[in-house]
């Protein structure tokens, strides 16, 4: 019942609109809301005459018996705004979308943990150069990390990194002197417990990080001289800070970095000292 | 894509795993090893003439049983036996002629002058060349000179000893070795009849089968043994 009653003045309010619309409307002018306009088959009624608009009869009173509904105000956009053309459905206009807020505004999350392959260069330093000074292109290098925080990702690293040099040499030891052509090569494994800090933690930016490396380096040095060879394995205890950046690429993501590593003299053998050049993919 | 990639990064770290892989010594030139020993204190400026045998001594072909005793010490004590599985090639006498005059020219080049023996010069010392070829890892001390008593028992009459530092040496499969031994005659012990070794050149390497390199490994490390031995120059104090 109020909603015909309310039906019936909103019908008012349009007929001023529709008649303007002429006859087009009147032809074609389907029902306004299932089962709230006419039924399609029914003929649109005859708009009302112009003079009878203004002096459209009040929607009769409510029963007296029935409790008053309280007069909300209308929601908004209701009721719809007249259409300015043609009115071809009479449907209520569509409201506003209904958009869910937006998501907090954080990165995406990362993963658990990750695994970094290497390939590693490298170039000896003091009594390691002096031992094998050649620049090294062979080396690979495997790092697990996990995430503590998006920021502090602490794993492991190992390592095997091989230097070598070969020369003729002339050497003197007492009353011996010794001439032929020496090669050594020195095979290290550095096996590093790390600390890594990115500064960066969008997954989809480059990633800058530094890092450290504490633990043991196996060291095998390797001598060929003639046709003899001596060899001996050492270990040490050592250290490698590291800096490095994370690239995202397509589905890769490039790692490169840099390592200085240092591990203390042990036993008759000298400490070792080398940097590090990796380039490697973050899987 | 991203496997292709993959694929790609480890195909090219394999590569470079066999191509940068240091391969050590991987001629056999560079097997070719000088090691030289001087007496300690000796004063080799009085010493002005030489001689030399026109052999090169087969050091293999040796009873060592027969060898003479060492002095104890320094000298080390009595030369082992010859080591057991100690295969010893047979040695070419081949490149004697060529060794033997490198030998002489680099030592004239010292300022040493050969004595005439057949006028019955007697020199201040005595370079004896000896050679020898093993197929096995050989250690052992005193190179047995008392070969060389069966042609020039003049030189070796008595025992050679080593009285300033043992002289060890090792040869190896399948290497040749050539031994250089300066003995002063001058400083010859009578009563011990022994002669003092005042230095020693050794020279090994891995024996290979071009003719034309063996000779210039020869040639190369003979002057090698010299160069790195000035204090044997006449007159130098």
């Amino acid at each position: 019942m109020i909603a015909l009653t309310r039906l019936a003045a909103f019908t008012a309010t349009l007929a001023p609109f529709a008649l303007a619309a002429g006859t087009a409307f009147a032809q074609s002018g389907p029902p306004a809301a299932p089962g709230a306009g006419p039924q399609p088959t029914q003929p649109p009624a005859p708009p009302p005459p112009p003079q009878a608009a203004p002096a459209a009869p009040p929607p009769p009173p409510p029963a007296v018996a029935e409790p008053q509904p309280v007069q909300y105000p209308p929601p908004p956009g209701y009721p719809p705004p007249a259409a300015s053309g043609p009115v071809y459905y009479s449907a209520y206009p569509p409201g506003q979308v209904y958009e869910p807020p937006p998501p907090p505004s954080r990165p995406p999350r990362q993963k658990r943990d990750l695994l970094m392959v290497a390939y590693n260069t490298s170039v000896g330093l003091g009594d390691t150069h002096d031992f094998a000074p050649d620049f090294s292109f062979l080396g690979f290098s495997f790092d697990w990390r996990a995430r503590v925080s998006d920021n502090f990702w602490p794993g492991i690293s190992l390592g095997w990194q091989v230097m070598y040099g070969k020369d003729v040499k002339t050497l003197s030891y007492g009353n011996t002197t010794f001439t032929g052509t020496i090669a050594t090569s020195l095979n290290v494994f550095p096996m590093l417990a790390t600390g890594n800090y990115y500064f960066m933690t969008d997954p989809k930016r480059a990633r800058p990080y530094a890092g450290l490396g504490v633990g043991a380096y196996a060291a095998e040095h390797r001598l060929d001289v003639g046709v003899w060879t001596i060899s001996d394995t050492s270990w040490h205890f050592g250290f490698a800070p590291e800096i490095g950046a994370v690239l995202p690429t397509g589905n890769l993501r490039l790692v490169v970095s840099s390592k200085f590593n240092y591990a203390f003299a042990s036993d008759r053998w000298d400490p070792l000292m080398y940097f590090n050049f990796n380039v490697g993919v973050e899987l | 894509m991203g496997h292709t990639l993959r694929s790609t990064i480890l195909v090219t770290a394999a590569a470079c795993l066999l191509a940068c892989h240091p391969r050590g010594i991987d001629d056999a030139a560079e097997t070719d090893t000088v090691v030289t020993r001087r007496a300690k204190d000796y004063d080799y400026s009085r010493n002005l003439t030489y001689d030399i045998p026109d052999k090169i001594a087969d050091l293999c072909d040796v009873d060592t049983s027969q060898l003479p005793g060492g002095d104890g010490g320094a000298a080390g004590a009595r030369p082992s036996p010859f080591p057991e599985g100690a295969e010893c090639n047979e040695i070419t006498h081949a490149f004697d002629a060529a060794i033997l005059s490198e030998v002489r020219r680099n030592f004239e080049a010292l300022g040493y002058k050969r004595v005439d023996k057949d006028a019955g010069e007697k020199p201040d010392v005595a370079l004896l060349v000896g050679a020898l070829s093993s197929n096995n890892w050989v250690a052992y001390t005193y190179y047995p000179w008392s070969y060389y008593c069966y042609y020039y028992p003049y030189y070796c009459g008595w025992g050679i000893y080593y009285p300033y530092y043992p002289t060890t040496s090792i040869v190896n499969y399948p290497t040749g070795t050539l031994l250089m031994d300066l003995v002063s005659l001058k400083d010859a012990d009578s009563d011990q009849q022994r002669t003092p070794s005042i230095w020693t050149g050794s020279v090994s390497g891995l024996l290979a089968d071009s003719d034309t390199d063996t000779a210039t490994r020869i040639n190369v490390t003979i002057d090698q043994a010299f160069a790195q031995s000035p204090y044997l120059k006449v007159g130098k104090p």
